[in-house]
């Protein structure tokens, strides 16, 4: 499917916002701007990369995407720094440290940033291309996607040494700020109205794939969209699943893919599928990478949607769902608190008891989840669609050309 | 009421990016502390991010200093005490931090107990930049400026009607004195200043200025915003709702017998016209 227009997003934001971006973008007109991560495929932030570089380069702002390389070494490294970030102790040994620069350093003399005016570093994998500040005219920014409120502090105090060498950092919740002498700037991630994930579907393609997984349509669906990661706690949902279903009839989906830098997904996999053993009722599908169109008919087609992580970034299947009017239950972690207000935009829970009763609740009151939907789905057009996303990039791009005054006249 | 404006409305917008603070607050003594101390910009931010944000999500616009105070640390009371604290009564953002104190400080006088954010919900003091940009779009007439209304974004209305009360440190809108001055359009003028723009959502408030110019015009707001506004159909769906929902005396206007003949092509107008100068 060939990628949206910029002018495209006038039928979903209209056109006052695009005419305003435009002006925004004419301020940058020509500017190099690069961005770096791990990986081109699976999670958020390969998937808001592939659509916001052509959507710069429509408003005249070159930029453009590279990806670093790494052995399953250094990926294994960087699964315990994201996990030890989250606040999962993890034992990390000098030479875990070094390997990882070292990584680093050799993907640093394959890049070139001479040529640069913007580079957003994305996560901790790449982070220490820093040093090839000193070789650049570049603002160089850090663009943390994780949740960094209580990370381990070995690692943070390593990692911190990095950032501050930045000239700002983006984080996506308020939550996730540290103490650190350059600028915190806040900008949650989006989800893109347009891409396949989320676009609108016609109903009998949503009936087409509930029978290709054989879902029964005609019973509700309670569904969670994420890959296997112990974060996203999807045993506890089949727990709290098992307690609805000796009061409701229901069914329950675990509906996600793996993503090239998370190796323990496989073994995540094996675990829920032991503990949803002899339950007819839960479906457990593991996704290829592009199944896009899957995940957005599973989710239209379902009842309810849960996302029940214990530590979360910022966790954009939330808005995914939200985006398409679904009710959506969830704990108050990371930048789910921003998306979930509680009662207005969905339901907040803490326990698996409480995600329990919360999905009875709402599969006996379907008009409420209706009404929690509609509310979302203008929220997210409000905040988290990805035009307020490259406008907010946007928006650093000038701050740091313009070091950071606090008003800027254009 | 002049055919003619004395000079043409400038329609600018201004863009928000937030900067986090090192500063936080677990309890009411330390944010008591943290808006004595913070710098005005982060006052600012915290008292007008709703105005700015709010979009009727089925409880009022308040401020996050009684926002959390209320909702997140339960001091109810206090909350609701600060949350009475309007920030657009204000016109300097000093009184309004004086304010707040003065509450926290007489409530703290009764020695009650503190309670604590829960983990994670601290108060996350922040500041913003405001990036303001001339959207390039004009009004030299009443029809032009109302046509404008349509084509503008939420941003560039929270410009003219919550910002400039701070910029130009007087209780009025960028509108109100436009119409007043350049117009000529007293009653229209007043009319806007008196909105009480802190209860209402941004889109809410477009809705109200459809109302008020359109009773001026003899159009029904509907109709004004059929013919001018550009936003999805969805969104116009939400500002029709907007306008005729909560007011009675809107809907004895909305059954006024307008014929279709008597509407201006206001698109048709907006189109065709050069510009003004600025």
């Amino acid at each position: 499917m060939a990628l949206a227009k910029l002018d495209d997003y006038r039928q979903v934001v209209g056109d006052p916002e695009i005419e305003e971006m435009r002006a925004i973008a004419r301020q940058l007109k020509g500017a190099r701007m690069k961005h770096i991560n791990s990986t081109s495929v699976g999670g958020g932030v390969a998937e808001i990369l592939h659509r916001m570089v052509p959507l710069l380069n429509e408003m005249d702002i070159l930029a453009g995407w590279e990806v670093i390389k790494g052995g399953d070494d250094f990926f294994n490294i960087t699964k315990a720094f994201h996990n030890a970030l989250h606040g999962k102790p993890e034992s990390i040994t000098p030479e875990m440290f070094r390997v990882f620069i070292e990584y680093n350093r050799k993907n640093a003399e394959e890049m070139d940033f001479s040529q640069d005016d913007f580079v957003f570093i994305h996560d901790p994998q790449p982070i220490c291309l820093i040093e090839k500040r000193s070789r650049s005219k570049a603002h160089w920014v850090w663009r943390c996607h994780i949740d960094i409120s209580s990370p381990q502090s070995d690692l943070w105090e390593f990692l911190k040494k990095y950032v501050e060498q930045y000239e700002g950092a983006i984080i996506s919740s308020p939550s996730f700020s540290q103490k650190l002498s350059v600028p915190q700037f806040l900008i949650p991630p989006s989800i893109d109205p347009l891409a396949d994930k989320n676009k609108e579907l016609d109903s009998r393609y949503i009936d087409l794939v509930f029978e290709k997984y054989h879902i029964d349509r005609k019973r509700p669906i309670v569904t969670q969209i994420s890959r296997f990661d112990r974060l996203k706690d999807p045993v506890g949902l089949i727990k709290a699943f098992k307690m609805v279903s000796k009061k409701m009839d229901c069914q329950l989906v675990l509906a996600g893919g793996g993503a090239t830098d998370d190796p323990e997904g496989l073994l995540v996999l094996e675990e829920v599928k032991a503990e949803a053993e002899g339950s007819p009722d839960i479906h457990i599908l593991h996704l290829a990478p592009g199944a896009d169109l899957d995940i957005n008919a599973l989710v239209r087609g379902s009842s309810i949607i849960v996302q029940n992580s214990i530590k979360e970034g910022f966790g954009l299947t939330v808005s995914e769902a939200l985006w398409k009017g679904k009710a959506i239950i969830s704990r108050p972690v990371g930048g789910i608190t921003q998306q979930v207000l509680h009662d207005v935009t969905g339901l907040l829970v803490h326990s698996t008891e409480g995600l329990a009763y919360s999905i009875r609740y709402l599969l006996a009151n379907p008009e409420l989840a209706t009404a929690l939907g509609k509310t979302g789905k203008e929220f997210v057009r409000g905040n988290f669609l990805i035009t307020r996303h490259l406008r907010r990039y946007m928006l650093v791009m000038l701050s740091t050309r313009f070091s950071g005054q606090k008003e800027i006249y254009l | 009421m002049r055919n003619t404006a004395k000079s043409p409305f400038v329609f600018m917008t201004s863009s928000s990016l937030v900067t986090m603070t090192d500063r936080k607050a677990n309890n009411i003594r330390e944010l008591l502390d943290g808006i004595r101390e913070v710098s005005g910009s982060s006052i600012y931010h915290h008292s007008h991010q709703v105005y700015r944000e709010w979009q009727t999500f089925g409880r009022p616009p308040i401020h996050d200093f009684g926002y959390w105070v209320g909702e997140v640390i339960r001091e109810k009371g206090l909350g609701e005490r600060l949350a009475a604290v309007d920030p657009t009564q204000y016109d300097d953002i000093r009184s309004f931090r004086n304010r707040l104190v003065e509450i926290i400080q007489e409530y703290l006088q009764s020695d009650p107990i503190i309670n604590q954010a829960p983990p994670g919900s601290q108060f996350n003091f922040c500041e913003s930049a405001s990036i303001i940009l001339d959207t390039g779009i004009r009004a030299g007439s009443l029809d032009e400026f109302i046509e404008a209304l349509g084509r503008i974004t939420r941003r560039s209305l929270y410009y003219h009607l919550f910002e400039a009360r701070i910029r130009l440190h007087r209780f009025d809108n960028d509108f109100s004195i436009w119409l007043r001055e350049h117009l000529e359009a007293p009653d229209i003028a007043d009319e806007i200043s008196k909105l009480d723009i802190s209860v209402y959502s941004l889109e809410q408030i477009r809705g109200h200025l459809f109302i008020i110019l359109g009773k001026y015009r003899g159009v029904p707001p509907r109709e004004l915003v059929k013919k001018v506004v550009q936003l999805p159909a969805e969104m116009i769906e939400l500002l029709m709702d907007t306008i005729s929902y909560p007011v009675r005396s809107l809907n004895r206007f909305l059954d006024e017998k307008i014929k279709p003949d008597d509407l201006p092509d206001l698109r048709s107008k907006g189109n065709n016209r050069k510009g003004g100068v600025k």
